[in-house]
């Protein structure tokens, strides 16, 4: 026990790091699980930290309901926005997300009141590891009983093909942006958590740097399954300090493994467990190549 | 499913024992070789500020090498802990912590981006840990922070708000300064910053500003705002900006005052590339800088000579900066009489007095900034030299 509270004491902001990580590769997974690429994401966590750490610093907002009040915002905000880019497809709507999250910035950099440039300074540090790790496993539990429902078929069936899950009468639309808004949503707790935990936020934390790497995450954790973008925002997040005694050139290692992940398990790290299997399939010519 | 929670279980004692670390020798009380005082140094080595970080690893470690070939602090050696943030908030966070709890350093220095020192600052407050900033310019380091109280933190690191008004009050010494025009780049924090900074000193050295010109980062063609400013026939002009824009400012300066006009630039001016950018119009610059290479004060000089020995190129302000601030960090441990105990540590840095460094005779304000004498410069042959 001794040990932990050691471990956590050096280690408490990569830990807590990890489990919000985790909450947005999830945010980002639940429409790509409806097929939908979206990299709308780094800006709803900023909807979410800006919203909470505002509404606590300047109008002592108890911390659960400011982060409640940042993620239905972000909700809000994605409704309309869902309305409109649900008109594109493929990579159309990701730029058009990545062009939402470039102007959302630019206001963060502009308007007074969110600090422009400098950002939002002396947040206080309220936000717990129990905090993140609860909100990860209520999210991870409720997207993985989704999957059998009613609505995680419809989703499942408009990834496949959209044509056909709309001449099955699922209402394509509605079900593509209820993913949209319900990521949303998530993401911006996770910048609630964020915001929280860290003392400062700036406009640079939000841009499409981390809407990449958020994607990244789940990508490479494997989006087969809910455990997919957990284990890639562990793992890429975890890198970067397990390889710190590689002192300058940790960097290069972490690039190695990354390449090495995609390369032999193009379809994420959760398919590790089925790649034994997959090749005695392939070996009797029964599977493809994954 | 039982092999798989193995290898899982495996992973993660991996990922633990690589993440714990070796535990810290303790300092041993018996007599003997003292043990080592360590000092972390948290710095962006990998990152958006990678070019920085390097230069303080090398002023640092050259400061410690220095210091140990002297005796070190009453015999104990200072060993630097030396650990890269990426340029990343959360990281430096993590290394902030991993200094204190785990390497169990005496007091840190760094990092190297506000930013970063944002998120880093607050946890060594809270641990009661001396840090010297030596690179931050920006306001809210130290003095008054928005995490709440700072008193653990100390800035060898010149802000613009000494360095601006010291470079304008030379000028209008001088020049005899009447009428300006101010220019600055209006998209870019630093730069609206030092506008800011201009317009109070003009103000309080009774200059008046006839027009404030706003630019953006991505101008290219100054010749409309520099043409504005003319209409105004000022003393000289004002301007804030980074290294991008200032030659840019400058050269369209010399092209329409073929007599020469005086432009009073921001830290964004004090770059050697700013000089090979502007060319011929160079010359017109006065910048207030912490730093003075060519300074022929024997500590700089020494310091400078050095430098190039070891590592064969010239320090850069960043260099001295944190050489400074590790000499200031040592004399303070020597005066406090026990490196190990904060407190004390912290008294005798306050207690920092006309200490001769590179920069100069460097002590610290009751607020913990640096004071130290601003050199005020300009531009001759390709080199910056001291104005008047």
């Amino acid at each position: 026990m001794d040990a932990l509270a050691d471990f956590l004491r050096v280690y408490q902001t990569t830990v807590g790091v990890i489990g919000i990580n985790a909450l947005l590769a999830l945010s980002v997974w639940l429409t790509l699980y409806a097929g939908q690429l979206t990299l709308g994401n780094a800006a709803f966590m900023a909807i979410g930290a800006y919203g909470s750490a505002l509404l606590g610093m300047r109008m002592g907002v108890p911390f659960p309901l400011g982060l409640t009040l940042g993620a239905l915002l972000a909700a809000a905000l994605a409704l309309p926005l869902g309305l409109a880019v649900f008109r594109l497809r493929g990579v159309y709507l990701a730029i058009a997300t990545i062009g939402f999250g470039e102007v959302l910035r630019v206001v963060l950099l502009t308007v007074p009141f969110t600090g422009k440039a400098l950002g939002l300074n002396g947040i206080p540090a309220i936000t717990e590891l129990w905090h993140i790790y609860l909100s990860l496993a209520v999210v991870a539990y409720v997207l993985w009983r989704v999957q059998g429902s009613t609505v995680g078929r419809a989703w499942a069936a408009i990834r496949e093909d959209e044509i056909a899950a709309a001449s099955q009468g699922i209402a394509i639309r509605r079900y593509k942006l209820a993913a949209f808004v319900a990521g949303a949503a998530i993401a911006a707790w996770a910048g609630g958590l964020s915001a929280h935990l860290n003392f400062s936020i700036e406009p640079g934390d939000f841009g499409f740097t981390r809407a990449v790497q958020i994607l990244v995450f789940a990508v490479v954790g494997g989006t087969p399954s809910v455990a997919g973008p957990i284990v890639g925002a562990t793992l890429l997040t975890a890198l970067p300090e397990v390889l710190r005694p590689l002192k300058e050139y940790r960097d290069i290692f972490a690039g190695l493994i990354l390449m090495g992940v995609i390369i032999y398990l193009p379809r994420g790290l959760v398919t590790l467990a089925e790649l034994r299997k997959t090749r005695r399939l392939q070996e009797i010519g029964v599977a493809d190549v994954a | 499913m039982r092999t798989r929670l193995s290898a899982v279980t495996a992973v993660i004692a991996v990922l633990l024992t690589a993440c714990g670390g070796t535990p810290s020798t303790q300092p041993s009380a018996s007599t003997g070789p003292k043990a080592d005082i360590k000092v972390g140094l948290a710095i962006s080595l990998t990152g958006a500020a990678n070019i920085y970080g390097p230069s303080q690893q090398n002023g640092a470690k050259l400061a410690m090498d220095q210091i140990n070939a002297a005796g070190g602090v009453d015999g104990a050696k200072i060993a630097l802990v030396v650990e890269d943030d990426a340029s990343a908030r959360d990281q430096g966070i993590t290394v902030f912590r991993k200094l204190i709890n785990e390497d169990k350093v005496a007091a840190i220095l760094g990092p190297t981006l506000s930013g970063v020192a944002a998120g880093a600052h607050p946890v060594a407050q809270q641990a009661g840990l001396p840090v010297i900033a030596i690179s931050n310019t920006g306001v809210g380091i130290v003095g008054k922070c928005d995490y709440g109280a700072c008193d653990w933190i100390f800035r060898a690191s010149l802000g613009e708000e000494t360095a601006l008004p010291a470079a304008l009050k030379a000028a209008k010494d001088k020049l005899n300064l009447k009428k300006v025009v101010l220019m600055f780049e209006s998209d870019q924090k630093f730069a609206a910053d030092g506008a800011d900074i201009f317009k109070k000193a003009a103000a309080d050295n009774g200059i008046t500003i006839a027009r404030t010109i706003p630019y953006k980062t991505a101008d290219v063609d100054f010749s409309a705002f520099v043409t504005q400013a003319k209409g105004e026939s000022p003393d000289a002009i004002l301007a804030s900006g980074l290294a991008g824009t200032a030659s840019k400012v400058l050269v369209e300066v010399g092209k329409q005052f073929p007599q020469g006009l005086r432009v009073v630039g921001s830290n964004g001016f004090n770059s050697p590339a700013v000089i090979t950018a502007a060319g011929a119009a160079a010359p017109n610059m006065i910048v207030g800088t912490a730093w003075n290479k060519a300074s022929t004060d024997k500590t700089n000089a020494d310091f400078v000579k050095a430098f190039k020995d070891k590592y064969g190129s010239d320090p850069d302000q960043f260099a001295t900066q944190a050489y400074t601030a590790m000499v200031v960090l040592a004399d303070a441990m020597k005066r406090s009489g026990n490196a190990s105990d904060k407190a004390a540590l912290k008294k005798a840095l306050e207690g920092t007095k006309d200490l001769a460094t590179p920069l100069g005779a460097f002590s610290f304000t009751p607020e913990h900034d640096v004071k130290q004498p601003v050199f005020v410069m300009t531009v001759k042959d390709g080199q910056f030299v001291p104005f008047n």
